[in-house]
């Protein structure tokens, strides 16, 4: 795009400009557009006010300067326009403002359609399934239901977090993340059309179909209304997704393999099964994670046979998984050990267990019974946090393996200057580490009953 | 008689003298470092470190290494050679020599991890050891940690990395502007739990000043958690530098740095493993011993563990 205009100054200028307010950095206004916004759209005195002796000038330059704009000229047209920016505050205001977008039979209102049926309705979509459908929306189908996670869908609340620019140009933010990735993919359709039995090859992902204004004969075809416009679907899963995939089974990996080798090593304490397993932990938490991860890569490549880049064998092979689920797990498995050993060495000469082995209890009940389950609350108070490590962790992860997801995302739209997306991302880790501290704390209170979030009556 | 006044002088009553006999033989401090070197390993690994680092900030200086200058760009015959008497480590891509290189890489993310720690720990202690003992400044900082650790630190970093630009001050910036704010809640936490403990009852009965009970009565309990927070925080340091660096956001190429050489010789570690290899090892051993330093540090720095 831009090297075609760079030596065009005039159209550079509104380009640059329009970006910028696009991206919501500044305010933008051309002199066309304020004597639209004057005169109405179609008035003659439009084309007027562009000739060069006309007043319109004048009046552009008080006007505009009198709302704050700061007003300058094109530079080979001569043509005036206006600039504002932006002040902090304000943005932070708008992102907000328009981050919750409701959808609703009334939301489209459309000049050239004014017969648009408004209203809900139940319909059956190509797969067959039932859904809420709606006219008038934005969106056809409000709630379905299918075999994807997490089974239940709806478009009736969307988040907007803007529009990804310069990579993804316009695309929203959240699409780029949880949209499919990879080429299309298409399937055979059978349909009916205003009664008419039809079959098409198509990629469209009906769910996602948009209000289309203006339909042209393909849109026809496929469409009885003027609902047209939808994503592609496509082989490969979302960023989100996948990152998703990994990131849920390095947890459960570093939760089952971390708390069983941290439990055999505490009861083995100083022997030699102990001293590997503290070995690994001081390895794994002192060497920088690039370090062990590229150490892990060479491993899974030359002595298991495995990709140690996630394109090799693509999202459809289950082997591209493995290494990078795996890395990602090896320092959760670390923490995990090192903190149920070290609770259970430090409850081993505590009052209840000297107690419970004095009445008479085996080694392994006091063990699994007594300590272990007390030693699992900070566990259970800490995974959805761990979740939020994976997410963290995924960074290097998947950048390393070059993982299509999210962790890989961020680093890329830092450097490819993408503020929209770097903004969302920034906001999505934080929500989601907020919920998963909250949802820490109610988890523990189902596996402790002491603990009580709601305040008590009582004084203490 | 008289021979006895001659042999004999009465004693004068010394106040000093009677403390000395009264209370046991104990110095903290020497028991700290009694306890340390009783261990081999300890002594092994504290050599280690001391070697690497010294290494580290003296070899650059003989070498005079420069990223930006590559001598050799020209002569293919001095690229890609492997290990020999000339060159230990080997060569680069360019003909640089990867002892050179290696260390001033070790040099320069040593530096960032110094700086860097030596500011978070410096105020994360500071404001810590105030915040524990302040209930005014309490929630105001509490509202402020709440905020910022929600963001994971390696995202904080990258954040900040993208508004400061690349570089070396850039980075430590980077690193300090929220890095102590998790020391200080650490620090909070235990000097709450330290606070209303007797002997710092009694303290305060008597008058001590603030500072003086900061200083004096909390703080030498706590030697011990804070050789734990520097031997996790230089390590976490390098490991934050290694990362920012290796995507291409930490220091900029005019910088040799151990995430660099990960970053940039990774491409050949297929034809030329020693290239990735000597790197990796050398930044190993580094971050291994200052971990294993400062955990046996920490643990001989535990007064019940001195005999």
């Amino acid at each position: 795009m831009l090297p075609k205009i760079a030596n065009k100054p005039d159209e550079y200028n509104d380009y640059k400009f329009r970006t910028w307010e696009k991206l919501g950095y500044i305010d933008y206004m051309t002199q066309q557009e304020y004597a639209q916004e004057v005169f109405g759209a179609d008035s003659p005195n439009v084309s007027q006010a562009l000739l060069r002796d006309s007043s319109f000038y004048e009046k552009f330059r008080t006007d505009l300067s009198a709302r704050g704009y700061k007003v300058e000229a094109l530079p080979i047209s001569g043509y005036l326009y206006a600039t504002k920016d932006v002040a902090l505050l304000t943005r932070v205001f708008r992102w907000y403002a328009k981050l919750i977008q409701i959808d609703h039979p009334y939301r489209i209102q459309d000049p050239n359609n004014p017969g648009l049926k408004r209203g809900y309705f139940l319909t059956r979509d190509w797969g067959g399934g039932l859904a809420l459908a709606a006219s008038g929306t934005i969106y056809k189908y409000q709630i379905w239901v299918d075999d994807s996670f997490p089974f239940f869908h709806q478009n009736i609340v969307r988040l907007n977090m803007g529009r990804s620019y310069p990579t993804f140009d316009g695309v929203p933010v959240l699409d780029v993340i949880s949209g499919g990735q990879g080429r299309s993919a298409r399937r055979e359709i059978r349909t009916t059309v205003r009664g008419e039995e039809v079959s098409f090859f198509t990629s469209i992902d009906e769910h996602s179909l948009k209000y289309k204004p203006v339909l042209d004969r393909l849109d026809m075809n496929k469409f009885e209304d003027n609902y047209a416009d939808g994503n592609l679907t496509t082989i490969d899963p979302s960023m989100l997704g996948t990152s998703f995939t990994i990131g849920m089974y390095s947890l459960l990996l570093s939760l089952a393999i971390g708390l069983t080798v941290g439990v055999i090593a505490a009861m083995k304490k100083d022997r030699i099964f102990d001293k590997i397993t503290m070995a690994y932990i001081v390895f794994i938490s002192s060497i920088p994670t690039l370090l062990y991860i590229a150490l892990f890569a060479r491993f899974g490549m030359k002595v298991l046979g495995l990709p140690d880049k996630f394109p090799f064998l693509g999202s459809q092979n289950i082997l591209s998984y493995i290494l990078p689920t795996i890395s990602l797990s090896l320092g959760g498995i670390a923490g995990e050990a090192l903190w149920i050993r070290r609770y259970m060495v430090d409850q081993m000469n505590a009052d209840y267990v000297k107690f419970s082995r004095s009445k008479g209890l085996s080694q392994a009940e006091v063990f699994f019974k007594h300590i272990v389950r007390n030693a699992l609350i900070p566990i259970v108070h800490s995974i959805p946090m761990a979740v939020i490590g994976t997410l963290a962790g995924a960074l290097i992860t998947e950048s390393f393996y070059a993982v299509p997801g999210m962790g890989k995302m961020f680093p890329s739209a830092i450097s490819d200057y993408n503020n929209a997306m770097i903004i969302a991302l920034t906001f999505i880790f934080t929500v989601v580490s907020i919920l998963a501290i909250f949802l820490g704390d109610i988890l523990v209170t189902f596996v402790d009953p002491r603990i009580s979030l709601a305040a008590r009556k009582e004084a203490r | 008689m008289a021979k006895t006044a001659e042999r004999f002088a009465f004693a004068t009553f010394d106040v000093l003298e009677s403390e000395r006999i009264a209370g046991p033989r104990y110095s903290y401090w020497k028991s700290v470092f009694q306890t340390f070197f009783k261990r081999k390993t300890a002594i092994f690994w504290l050599a280690l470190l001391l070697s690497l680092t010294l290494m580290s900030f003296i070899q650059p200086l003989v070498s005079g290494y420069d990223p930006a200058v590559a001598p050799n760009i020209n002569t293919p015959s001095t690229w890609y050679q492997k290990p020999s008497a000339e060159h230990w480590f080997g060569t680069d891509d360019r003909g640089n020599d990867l002892w050179d290189v290696v260390w001033s890489g070790t040099r320069m993310s040593l530096s960032i991890a110094f700086i860097a720690a030596a500011i978070n720990i410096g105020v994360g202690i500071l404001v810590g050891a105030v915040w524990g003992y302040s209930k005014r400044l309490d929630p105001i900082l509490l509202a402020v940690y709440n905020v910022v650790s929600n963001v994971p630190y390696i995202l904080r970093s990258m954040m900040l990395m993208y508004i400061f630009g690349r570089g070396f001050w850039q980075m430590i910036l980077a690193m300090t502007i929220t890095g102590w704010l998790s020391i200080a809640f650490f620090i909070r936490t235990q000097v709450m739990i330290i606070r209303d403990r007797e002997y710092n009852l009694a303290s305060r009965c008597l008058g001590t000043p603030l500072k003086r009970m900061v200083t004096r009565n909390i703080l030498p309990y706590m030697v011990s958690v804070i050789a734990t927070l520097i031997y996790q925080e230089i390590p976490g340091l390098i490991n934050t530098e290694t990362i920012l660096s290796y995507l291409g956001i930490g220091l900029p190429s005019t910088y040799p740095s151990l995430g660099r050489m990960i970053d940039v010789y990774w491409s050949f570690v297929d034809t030329y493993p020693h290239m990735i290899v000597f790197p990796g090892v050398v930044m190993g051993l580094v971050t291994i011993s200052f971990y294993v330093v400062g955990q046996l540090f920490a643990d001989a720095s535990d007064p019940r563990t001195h005999r």
